[in-house]
């Protein structure tokens, strides 16, 4: 079990949510989107 | 378009000074007690700068404020140097006659074109609370898949500035709706990062098992469903008013779960008025019966022929029984159109796309159960007692057949009582010859 849980743990070192090589496969849109910063406040007069 | 000064403007001109060389311009607008000007502001460093303005109010039909206008003042008061929260504050407690003290934006736009309206089929849930990246939250237009939007212009792509179907009358400003690139390219992120995230999951031991369902749940979309595209982002459809012909009535297809009663409901549109409805007479391979008629039972055709229709995509549906062919072709549909009664049709998810290309201009309904209580009420007076596993398995069926084909519907009956849902559908079957319906624009192009 201990090397079953090992292995697993190396795994997820390797398959966490941030991996921009993979994004950047996916095309440079979904690049831009992350690094987009909201737009300023708007307030209605 | 400005007036001669009178005597409270002179603080204005005392003041100009202040802002050296700068060109400056002063504009007067009336503002009515508690009702927007329809313009937003943001800040820009020190300065407050004209961020928008929204058709339908003062401010727009005055053509006084324009986009990247710098306030100075507002009857005399410093605006340079607030923030906007408190610029709105300010401006939602004046009203009457308002100077405005601007620098007037650097901008030069084409002269206003003339307005045109797009009309819009929403594909999506939007909810402006819920979303950070809405430019000015006041505007922000709430809406749900199905309902049609009024888009008058689309000048900033990535916001659209619409009003809602119904609301025009009690909603004088314009909302903001996301473009449709926008919204498409912030799904595929979304489905990006969902995709992302699964990896981590599989890291926990007891997740395993939760994604080999998953992994089970898109195999079924892309068999079953083979006409749902998983690819395919919807956000808006453009849409046309179109009014039925009296004489070329649109096809009524009925859409819904087995044991829903959408046979049951065909059945007595017939029985009831045969002079108004028929169903389209089916091709089929099996050979004729004596009592029955070619062209009035069934278009009866050799197997090869069968075969060929199907390759020229003739059919809208077909299938198999008893080792013979079935089919619904687009032109005996197009027959009874052209006999001017109105075609009645209950057909599975999978020809709707189909249907949709052709030219018969279909009127859509999705016929779903109930709740489990009252879909078993429903059943048991057919003499059925089906297993609450049953039921279950039918309520989320409709379910799955709603999420994957609702952007093709016209409307949905909840069938609790039969007399109630039959009542309801010849009310929307009458709705169409007195009032146009929207529908997609390229049926019309």
């Amino acid at each position: 079990i201990t090397a079953v849980l090992v292995t697993m743990r190396n795994k997820r070192a390797t398959q966490g949510t941030y991996s921009p090589s993979r994004q950047e496969k996916d095309g440079a849109r979904v690049e831009m989107w992350n690094v987009l910063k909201l737009p300023p406040t708007e307030r209605l007069i | 378009e400005m007036m001669p000064e009178p005597a409270s403007d002179d603080y204005f001109y005392e003041n100009i000074g202040l802002y050296g060389d700068e060109t400056v311009k002063i504009v007067r607008i009336e503002k009515a007690r508690d009702i927007p000007l329809g313009a937003t502001v943001r800040n820009d460093g020190d300065s407050v700068i004209i961020s928008r303005i929204v058709k339908g109010g003062a401010a727009e039909k005055s053509g006084l404020l324009h986009e990247g206008d710098e306030i100075l003042q507002i009857n005399g008061m410093e605006i340079r140097g607030k923030d906007v929260n408190e610029v709105f504050e300010l401006l939602a407690d004046m009203h009457g006659n308002l100077s405005f003290l601007l620098i007037p934006g650097q901008q030069s736009k084409p002269p206003p074109s003339k307005e045109t309206v797009v009309h819009v089929k929403a594909h999506f849930d939007y909810d402006p609370s819920d979303d950070p990246y809405v430019p000015c939250r006041e505007l922000g237009l709430s809406f749900q898949k199905g309902d049609i939007l009024h888009v008058i212009s689309q000048e900033d792509p990535n916001w659209w500035q619409a009003y809602r179907d119904g609301d025009e009358d009690n909603q004088p400003l314009a909302g903001l709706v996301p473009g449709k690139s926008f919204q498409q390219q912030r799904e595929a992120m979304k489905q990006t990062i969902e995709e992302d995230k699964e990896p981590e999951k599989s890291g926990k031991l007891w997740c395993a098992k939760k994604n080999k369902k998953k992994r089970k749940k898109v195999l079924y979309n892309a068999n079953k469903n083979d006409d749902y595209d998983n690819e395919e982002i919807l956000t808006y459809e453009e849409m046309s008013l179109y009014h039925q012909p009296a004489n070329r009535k649109r096809p009524i297809i009925l859409i819904g779960p087995q044991s829903c009663g959408q046979n049951e409901l065909r059945q007595r549109l017939m029985t009831n008025e045969p002079e108004r409805f028929a169903a389209a007479v089916p091709h089929t391979t099996r050979s004729r019966r004596e009592n029955e008629l070619a062209g009035r039972d069934y278009h009866f055709v050799s197997r090869q022929t069968f075969d060929a229709d199907i390759s020229a995509g003739k059919f809208i549906e077909f299938g198999e029984f008893e080792k013979n062919l079935y089919g619904t072709s687009i032109d005996s549909v197009r027959q009874v159109i052209n006999s001017s009664k109105i075609c009645l049709l209950c057909l599975h998810t999978q020809s709707l796309k189909m249907l949709r290309n052709s030219d018969l201009k279909p009127y859509i309904i999705f016929i779903a159960p109930p709740s489990q209580e009252r879909l078993r009420a429903l059943l048991a007076k057919e003499g059925r007692n089906p297993k609450p596993e049953e039921l279950r398995e039918i309520i989320e069926k409709a379910r799955e057949m709603e999420q994957n084909n609702g952007h093709f519907f016209d409307t949905a009956i909840v069938n609790t009582d039969l007399d109630k849902a039959y009542q309801e559908l010849l009310r929307l079957i009458n709705k169409l010859d007195t009032e146009p319906q929207w529908v997609p624009s390229s049926w019309l192009r």
